[in-house]
């Protein structure tokens, strides 16, 4: 009896082993595997997800996703010894220093064609391509409001009334790309010196600086903090949900950020990898990407969705300088850091 | 040649001159060749899991950003930056107030319990271990949902109160920032200082208060010149318990601290948000200085203690006293019901529709669809890392205190054992996951200003669930050493040369002898590394991989991402579990305590 | 007499502290051997080095008929040993306990079983086989120890204060039943205590240690009637240390004659205290004469009671003492 104790012990032990360390590769197999760094929101990943999965079910992708900074940052770090083979739905004003800094490699995915000349790189071949826009929105609780008997505001100057105060949550330019594209959209409507001076007396109104992009729409929606600079897509999902949300377009115009995807630069490519730089661009996956964004890099010929302003493409978005943006990103994010960092959410990337 | 000692008498010469201090060497047989290798793995491995991670850290923490080697420029360069500086007024300012207040707390709890003839005192002592269940991130949902600015008690009950009786009767207590994070570490280390405070009443000698008695002392006097003095290496302890938990906490700063910077999250902000591996290990060593402080304190309070008590000591007599009976159960009754809240906060967070819009029950949020985080999978990844640490960690602690403590060879070897095996006490988790990632995803050791490399061979672990494990079990490896420990002290130490003499190898008696009669002690050392590799948060952040996320990483996430109510669900999971797991447990091996106990009565 | 086990040039250090000096002695087959000293003497490290649980100092050796043992571990020794806390397995019984060591020893159940049956008889507790530990009372847990020790048949036996933890009863009963056990098996025995009484009715032969070092060997009588130490003197038994003429002389107060009258020999005292013993009294007495001087300031002497009775002494009776010449001990 003892010997068997014995004997199922050792082999509790090795399974424990075999199965700790083998839990990485246990799924291998003959399938191709790459690593894709993503900053896709959540809850969209597994549509897409699923369609790549239909159409190539001999890829496995191994996600890590994070927000926008984060995935920045990750790459910066392993630069020299690469882990991800893609970068996908990064925004693009965090993509660009990336590319600047040499780690993307150029590549014309099959559908470069059909998309649009704004949505992708102007060099050939491509260092990204562009999948879709989103842009700046309020999230605003209007019962909350109503209660404290505050009209919805309607436009960047109107947050900074003092009615609001401690009401408003923004998330954070350093790890979140909305918080970023809301920063460099001040700064870019403003002028440099005024923006900052906006940034100021705006920080007197702010209740809580978020980590996420999508979460102040999620506070507005709970009522935690009623009125959440965010973006379209979570704002309406929230509304959707059936909050008390009224999503505003503020007066002033829109600063908006494209997601795009790129292959990272690695002494062997995989074809696997270039795979889905094919597939981000077809439109089978731009129509799955429509159902969550308003603007995609491809003209579907799709209506707007209801609530988004008909003259969204005209007038709402800014004329947004990607360039600038990406280029002055981290003085701008080490700036606003400076100023703002001790009242913003514990992780603050 | 004559000297002087030449007078001596032969016997005396001897002593002075000729003892050699060489000892002779036994031949050494198959089994302990065994036992003596063993021993050299349990070094190796504590090296290996402890020193050269903490090496690899003080390393990293001496280079800037791009690998070069600058000495302290950036500790220079932390005490320059005055929000990181600000982060360590805040930590302690967070950490000191957090330990008086739950000591303050804790000893009127365990006074009640110890002292007066209250009811419900089995109820009470369970509640006050619940927040154990619970990780330390659930402490501050909980709060949100009860005092952020759509709590419960913020708004009078969401208006009720002011339909009822014409006011809110709300309290705003500013919840996020310093406040929020001082009542979620008050809950949690309001448990250990409990039980410390617990033990240290009941041992008081009830003589001494005879004593003061026949001196005519009144209740006060008592109070102040019998109970606290009696129990002050207690209070002290487990202030210093307090200190240190709240000192390196991550989860509660991380969901309710806002604004309110601590070291713990700056150490987070910096390695993973800007990828600033140096800084984030400079702040690192920053927050093991404290701990390590409080540590040695500690240790040394415990030396003095345990000279202090006596083994005649009476048990205390409790006097009846209704009106003390009264004041004591309704402070319990109210910490009780704090403590109950709070789970009650997170049950119907978990499954009310929209917070505080819709109270329409729903079972959305327990299924993880569309939010942040994986779905359940996190969940059973993390049942899946807690069985097997509890296995496996039971396995190597018991074991290594096994071979410290009742082993007679190699006694240097054993000793350096102990103390690296009673460090990680001074280790926060944070610093062991950040020394984890250096140490285990690094290619190559240089080895400083020598120009040697060498090749990692534990490079395979990193992202896998081993790592969280290993790290894991290091991190809670004091505690539960010292359980093991004290369980062997108990087992008579002349088993093993017995068995030696009768020509029985070590092992024999070990699985014969010393784990039957230490099974309640291994037992309660496996749920204890189930329920916190459940629960913690600290060391794991840095670990964990797209593939081997767990739940608590996944309810930090979907904090972030402002899904709060699937966080409260995955918080509630986590907690049933600990329950149910610890409830199975106790009545299953209710038997082999309760004989192991009556083996042990002389 | 055949010898068995010589313990020769033993010494041991722990840092700079010096349990064991140089310690020489011999023992013989079927001898008891007692090690008798103060707590801290190094007895105990002593047999310990015997049996191999501590490892002694270079130089030091143990030969074990003529072989030298010194660097064989304990399991090459073939001994046995009862500890004074019994070290038995709590978790076994009284039968398995002594079975323990057998089972090792690639023995038939049927050989085992008797072997555990046998040594069970020999300390007269088969009644008890099936019980716990903790369900025997001390004297039966020793006695099961001394069982598990014996039940090996080995070549010789150690016992670290084997009743030490006994209440007085149980252990005068038990000294004689070990006793009886070690003649009836003919084991060779060496015992540790710190109990004078016990090593001068159990031993053969006892070794006298003190601060490391032997101060002396010899049997019960030897030692006890011709201390070669001031040390072994008052350490066994009691004795009166008197100073004259710059020596040390010592004597034990049922050596002293007490007559009414005066001799050559004798010196006059006075009856300070006196303590009824029973069969005898203990006088204290001070010395009128100041060329003694008495360690303790009084002289003991045990009186039986008939004489006390006879000569009618009382507190300040006037006696004559009379130290006879044969049982003066003189030191340098």
């Amino acid at each position: 009896m003892k010997r068997s104790i014995l004997l199922i012990t050792a082999m509790l032990i090795f399974s424990i082993f075999a199965a700790g360390c083998s839990a990485k590769s246990s799924s291998g197999g003959k399938k191709e595997e790459i690593t894709v760094y993503t900053a896709i929101e959540d809850n969209q990943i597994p549509a897409y997800m699923d369609a790549f999965e239909k159409a190539y079910p001999n890829i496995k992708v191994s996600l890590v996703r994070d927000s926008t900074g984060i995935i920045a940052a990750k790459l910066l770090a392993e630069k020299d010894n690469p882990v991800a083979d893609i970068v996908w739905g990064q925004g693009i004003t965090s993509l660009m220093p990336l590319d600047e800094a040499g780690l993307l490699e150029p590549y014309n995915p099959k559908n470069i064609d059909q998309i649009m000349p704004d949505f992708k790189d102007k060099a050939n071949p491509v260092h990204w391509v562009g999948m879709d826009g989103y842009m700046a929105t309020f999230a605003v609780n209007t019962v909350e409001l109503k209660k404290k008997g505050l009209p919805v505001p309607k436009s960047y100057q109107d947050l900074l009334e003092p009615k609001y105060k401690g009401l408003i949550s923004m998330p954070n330019p350093a790890s979140s790309g909305t918080g970023f594209l809301t920063v460099s959209a001040f700064l870019q409507l403003m002028g440099e010196d005024q923006g900052w001076e906006y940034m100021d007396k705006l920080h007197q109104n702010i209740g809580i600086y978020t980590h996420s992009g999508s979460k102040p729409a999620k506070q507005a929606g709970e009522g935690e903090f009623p009125i959440g600079i965010s973006f379209d897509y979570p704002s309406f999902k929230e509304k959707e949900s059936g909050a008390p949300i009224e999503v505003v377009f503020p007066k002033e115009g829109s600063g908006w950020e494209m997601e795009a995807t790129a292959l990272i630069k690695k002494t062997k490519i995989k074809k696997a990898a270039k795979t889905f730089m094919d597939f981000v661009t077809t439109k089978e996956f731009l129509e799955l990407v429509n159902k969550n964004f308003a603007v995609v890099s491809e003209d579907l010929g799709n209506p707007l969705p209801e609530g988004y302003p008909q003259d969204l493409l005209t007038k709402q978005l800014i004329k947004n300088d990607f360039q600038w943006a990406g280029k002055q990103r981290e003085a701008i994010v080490g700036e606003w850091t400076k100023r703002f960092d001790s009242k913003s959410e514990p992780k603050e990337e | 040649m004559l000297t002087e000692e030449t007078v001596l008498k032969p016997s005396e010469v001897t002593v002075q001159n000729t003892i050699d201090k060489r000892k002779i060497r036994q031949k050494t047989g198959k089994a302990e060749w065994f036992h003596k290798s063993l021993i050299l793995l349990m070094l190796l491995g504590l090296i290996i899991g402890i020193v050269l991670p903490l090496i690899q850290l003080f390393l990293e923490a001496l280079k800037d950003k791009n690998g070069e080697y600058v000495g302290f420029v950036n500790f220079v360069n932390y005490f320059k930056t005055e929000s990181l500086v600000q982060s360590m007024y805040n930590t302690l300012y967070i950490s000191i107030l957090t330990g008086v207040i739950s000591v303050v707390l804790a000893f009127f709890y365990a006074y009640a319990l110890a002292r007066t003839q209250i009811r419900w005192k089995g109820l009470f002592k369970y509640v006050a271990f619940l927040p154990l269940f619970a990780p330390t991130m659930m402490h501050g949902i909980a709060l949100i949902y009860l005092f952020g600015n759509k709590g419960a008690i913020t708004t009078g009950f969401f208006g009720l109160f002011e339909k009822i009786f014409g006011s809110t009767m709300g309290i705003d207590i500013h919840l996020y920032g310093p406040v929020g994070i001082v009542i979620s570490e008050v809950i949690y280390t309001f448990p250990q200082a409990f039980l410390i405070l617990m033990v240290a009443i009941s041992v008081t000698d009830y003589r001494l208060y005879e004593a003061a008695e026949t001196l005519g002392s009144g209740k006060m006097k008592k109070f102040f010149t019998v109970t606290i003095p009696s129990i002050k290496y207690g209070l002290v302890s487990a202030f210093f318990v307090a200190f240190i938990l709240s000192f390196t906490d991550f989860g509660a700063p991380k969901v309710v601290g806002a604004q309110y910077n601590v070291l713990a999250t700056d150490i987070y902000k910096q390695v993973v948000g800007q990828q600033n591996l140096s800084m984030g290990s400079t702040v690192g060593i920053i927050l093991i200085i404290p701990a390590l402080v409080a540590f040695f304190a500690d240790r040394m309070m415990q030396r003095k203690q345990s000279t202090s008590f006596s083994s005649k000591s009476v048990s205390y007599k409790i006097v009846k006293n209704p009106w003390r009976d009264k004041a004591y159960f309704v402070y319990c009754l109210l910490i009780s019901l704090g403590v109950l809240s709070l789970i009650g906060a997170i049950i119907a967070a978990s499954l009310v529709k929209v917070w505080p819009y819709n109270f329409s029950l729903t079972l959305e949020h327990l299924t993880f669809k569309n939010v942040a985080g994986n779905g359940l999978e996190p969940y059973f990844n993390s049942l899946y890392v807690s069985f097997i640490t509890a296995i496996l960690g039971t396995i190597i602690i018991f074991f290594g205190a096994y071979l410290i403590e009742k082993t007679r060879f190699m006694k240097i070897t054993r000793q350096l054992s102990y103390f690296l095996s009673i460090l990680p006490l001074a280790l926060p988790g944070l610093v062991i996951g950040l020394a984890y990632i250096f140490f285990f995803n690094k290619p190559v050791f240089e080895v400083p200003f020598i120009g040697v490399y060498i090749t990692n061979p534990f490079q395979s672990l990193y992202g896998t669930f081993m790592i969280i494990i290993l790290a894991n079990i290091i991190h809670f490896y004091s505690v539960n050493l010292i359980t093991a420990t004290t369980a062997l002290k108990k087992l008579d130490k002349e088993f093993e040369p017995v068995s030696e003499s009768m020509n029985i190898p070590f092992y024999k008696t070990f699985c014969n002898v010393t784990v039957p009669m230490s099974l309640p002690a291994i037992l309660e050392i496996g749920i204890y590394l189930f329920v916190n590799s459940m629960t913690t948060i600290s060391a794991v952040i840095f670990l964990y991989t797209a593939d081997t996320k767990l739940a608590s990483i996944s309810i930090v996430n979907m904090t972030d991402a402002g899904d709060t109510a699937p966080a409260a669900a995955m918080s509630l999971i986590i907690v049933l579990t600990n329950i149910l797991v610890r409830v199975v447990y106790e009545f299953a091996t209710k038997k082999i305590r309760n004989r192991a106990q009556a083996w042990q009565q002389r | 007499m055949e010898e068995l086990l010589y313990i020769q040039n033993v010494t041991k250090t722990f840092g700079k502290f010096v349990a064991l000096d140089h310690v020489n002695f011999s023992v013989n087959k079927k001898e008891f051997v007692c090690l008798l000293g103060p707590s801290g003497c190094g007895k105990t490290t002593l047999l310990r080095i015997i049996a191999g649980l501590e490892e002694p100092n270079v130089g030091s050796k143990i030969l074990l008929e003529g072989k030298d043992i010194t660097p064989l571990p304990p399991s090459k020794r073939n001994f046995g040993i009862v500890f004074q806390s019994y070290a038995l397995f709590p978790n076994l019984t009284a039968y398995h306990n002594i079975a323990y060591g057998l089972k090792n020893k690639k023995l038939s159940k049927k050989a085992i079983d008797e072997k555990v049956r046998e040594a069970l008889s020999l300390v007269h507790l088969e009644h008890v086989k099936d019980r716990y530990p903790a369900q025997l009372s001390g004297g039966q847990q020793q006695r099961i120890a001394l069982a598990r020790a014996l039940a090996l048949s080995p070549t010789f036996l150690l016992l670290d204060e084997p009743l030490s933890a006994l209440d007085a009863k149980v252990r005068l009963k038990l000294r004689i039943e070990i006793r009886k056990l070690q003649e009836k098996l003919g084991i060779t025995t060496i015992m540790v205590t710190h109990d004078q009484e016990e090593a001068l009715t159990m031993a053969d032969k006892i070794v006298v240690m003190n601060n490391a070092k032997m101060e002396q060997i010899g049997t019960p009588q030897e030692v006890y009637e011709h201390p070669k130490t001031p040390f072994v003197a008052d350490f066994i038994g009691t004795v009166n240390m008197l100073g004259q003429e710059g020596s040390t002389i010592a004597i034990r107060p049922e050596h002293i004659h007490i007559m009414d009258t005066q001799t050559k020999n004798s010196i006059k005292t006075k009856v300070k205290a006196l303590e009824f013993r029973g069969a005898f009294y203990r006088l204290f007495l001070e010395i009128m004469d100041q060329s003694y001087q008495v360690s303790d300031g009084l002289l003991a002497v045990d009186v039986p009671a008939s004489i006390v009775k006879k000569l009618d002494i009382d507190k300040e009776s006037v006696l004559n003492a009379e130290l006879p010449q044969n049982h003066l001990v003189t030191y340098a």
